[in-house]
């Protein structure tokens, strides 16, 4: 098991490194001058420019640079956004709770809605009610996440006027004002997501069905209710923990149009300011720290998932 | 005539599925309505008019128009043309250049599929969504920017599933045949390898296309795809969300065009591969 681990830790970091060379190389496969286009709108002065171009170190070798760069990261420095005047791994960290509670807040609706109309899809395929699953999932994948967004914004804050349809409260600082600016951001990314989960929870839960221990609990003579939920079930949620990690990259994704409609104030919006301001700094470390997110929640169900399968306990 | 029964026998498979026929009527739709749009739309999608300033659904205006009093129903059939013109181009090419380099890789093993595979783990170790946004913050934004964008973004999918087609069909026996007597390698690739990676690669494209259609919605809906005053159905439902309340026509009727051309590629894609028994990874 610790060989399977080190050996995902290891190609995992390999990885980053060369997302660090893509994220390194933004600023130099910009068309043109990347000083000219990130101060541009700024600073209009052509000596102004040569001094911030030898400040940032853009007149030494490219392979300097980029050394300097990295020895920077891993010291913990980012750099510092030039529209907000700060340093970007704090602007990152202040945005970071909202980001990581509209991911929570999503994930359990999504997986509040799909593990049951999974399970119900699966345990009579081709039935009526299979058909009423699969079709729930498809409107799910088939469903912009910010038309649903505006749809619920329309009907629950402008015209019902009982949820919030902007900005965010931390649940830990107000629980109830909290949850309800949760809430809609939450619903909106949640259903969509739930399309693609129903469909893997099913999947999954089909082949546990059609597998020869459940044939052989059946031929004793157990109940269909203690085959599905005892002996199916169990096995049929570990897949869930790689389902939660490959989800995980659609709702770091999808968080960036659902924070933009809900005015939230994540990291997601931030990567969207960084963009449309041209603060290619802050774009550079918004980006890098999404894919060390998205590493780490991977490495975690790895590892869980390795202690939970048997299978690889056992290698 | 062997080639030609073997292509009919695959569409009246296709017909037999209801998924994938109700999916092909819906899409021949929004192709007619993309392709026609000239004829079909009663008004100048672009031009405004201030005096018909959100109106609601009427005879003459049966989607209702919006802020600058442009009829919605017409805008909304030119945006099907912007809509389906990025996600074609975009998965299109996605699709060759996934599936040449998938191929080479799995085909030739060893070194060459040792850098293609590491190189596509990397792309996908960034959510696609944020890999077409850093594109975008290089190229800037635009609808052939967002072309690129998705075409990069889609491409580890079909890497990955064309590697592995090839690197099962290279043990096939009448693969180890032609390389037995001596066939060019290029030959092998072309009339052995590649006609297995046909129906993954077209049911994996139509499933792409559908995911295009709302990606493409979602960067225009950012004003990082089609720039106004070009009508496309991501922009509109942003524009719409200022006046949502006295004109919720405006923010509905683009969405639900986004919904059914996306649902509609779904059910073709599922139709397929139900049709065709094609197993992709997820």
């Amino acid at each position: 098991m610790l060989r399977h681990i080190i050996s995902t830790l290891i190609s995992g970091c390999i990885n980053l490194f060369f997302i660090t060379l893509i994220v390194f190389s933004i600023l130099h496969l910009l068309p043109g001058d990347p000083i000219v286009i990130m101060f541009g709108m700024w600073e209009q002065n052509p000596q102004q420019i040569e001094f911030l171009r030898h400040k940032y170190g853009f007149d030494q070798p490219i392979y300097i640079q980029y050394l300097n760069w990295l020895t920077q990261i891993l010291s913990g420095n980012f750099g510092e956004s030039i529209r907000y005047k700060e340093p970007v791994l704090k602007l990152i960290l202040e945005r970071l709770p909202a980001t990581l509670w509209l991911i929570l807040g999503s994930m359990m609706i999504s997986l509040l809605i799909s593990i049951p109309v999974g399970i119900m899809s699966a345990s009579k395929p081709h039935s009526k009610r299979d058909y009423l699953g699969m079709l729930f999932a498809l409107f799910g994948i088939s469903t912009p996440a910010f038309w649903l967004g505006i749809m619920l914004i329309l009907v629950f804050s402008l015209y019902l006027r009982i949820l919030p349809a902007y900005g965010f409260v931390n649940p830990l600082e107000s629980p109830i004002e909290g949850l309800k600016t949760l809430t809609l951001p939450s619903i909106t990314l949640g259903v969509v997501l739930a399309g693609t989960v129903t469909r893997t929870v099913r999947s999954n839960m089909i082949e546990v069905l059609y597998s020869d221990y459940i044939k052989f609990a059946r031929l004793k003579g157990m109940s269909e209710r203690t085959v599905l939920y005892k002996h199916a079930l169990k096995n049929a949620l570990i897949p869930i923990i790689t389902i939660v990690g490959i989800q995980t990259g659609i709702l770091l994704g999808g968080a960036v149009v659902i924070e933009q409609i809900f005015g939230w104030p994540g990291i997601g919006r931030l990567i969207l300011q960084a963009v449309y301001t041209r603060d290619y700094f802050l774009v550079q470390g918004t980006i890098l720290i999404y894919a060390i997110l998205f590493f780490l929640v991977n490495l975690t169900m790895d590892i869980i998932y390795a202690f939970i399968d048997p299978r690889i306990r056992y290698e | 005539m062997k080639r030609i029964i073997l292509i009919k026998e695959k569409i009246s498979r296709i017909l037999r599925n209801a998924n994938a026929l109700i999916g092909l009527v819906l899409i021949a739709i929004v192709f007619f309505f993309a392709i026609f749009a000239d004829w079909i739309a009663p008004y100048d999608p672009v031009i405004s008019y201030p005096s018909e300033a959100l109106q609601p659904p009427t005879f003459r205006h049966f989607m209702g128009t919006d802020d600058l009093g442009r009829d919605i129903f017409s805008r909304v059939i030119y945006g099907a043309r912007i809509s389906l013109w990025v996600s074609f181009t975009s998965t299109i090419s996605a699709a060759i250049i996934g599936t040449i380099l998938g191929v080479i890789a799995g085909y030739f093993g060893k070194i060459v599929d040792i850098t293609v595979s590491r190189f596509n783990e990397i792309l996908f170790s960034i959510p696609d969504i944020l890999l077409a946004l850093t594109i975008i913050a290089i190229l800037g934004p635009g609808t052939d920017q967002l072309i690129v964008a998705l075409a990069i973004a889609y491409t580890p999918i079909f890497i990955r599933l064309t590697r592995s087609i090839a690197l099962k069909s290279r043990e096939l026996p009448y693969v180890e045949a032609a390389k037995a007597i001596g066939e060019k390698e290029i030959n092998i690739i072309l009339r052995c390898i590649l006609p297995n990676c046909v129906t993954p690669v077209l049911v994996q494209g139509t499933l792409t296309f559908a995911y295009a259609i709302l990606a493409e919605a979602a960067f225009s809906f950012l004003a990082l795809g089609t720039q106004p005053p070009n009508p496309s159905w991501g922009r509109m439902l942003s524009d719409a969300r200022v006046f949502m309340l006295t004109a919720p026509w405006a923010a509905v009727f683009p969405g639900i065009s986004i919904f059914f051309t996306s649902l509609a590629f779904n059910l073709f894609g599922d139709g397929l591969r139900d049709a065709f028994d094609v197993r992709l990874q997820t």
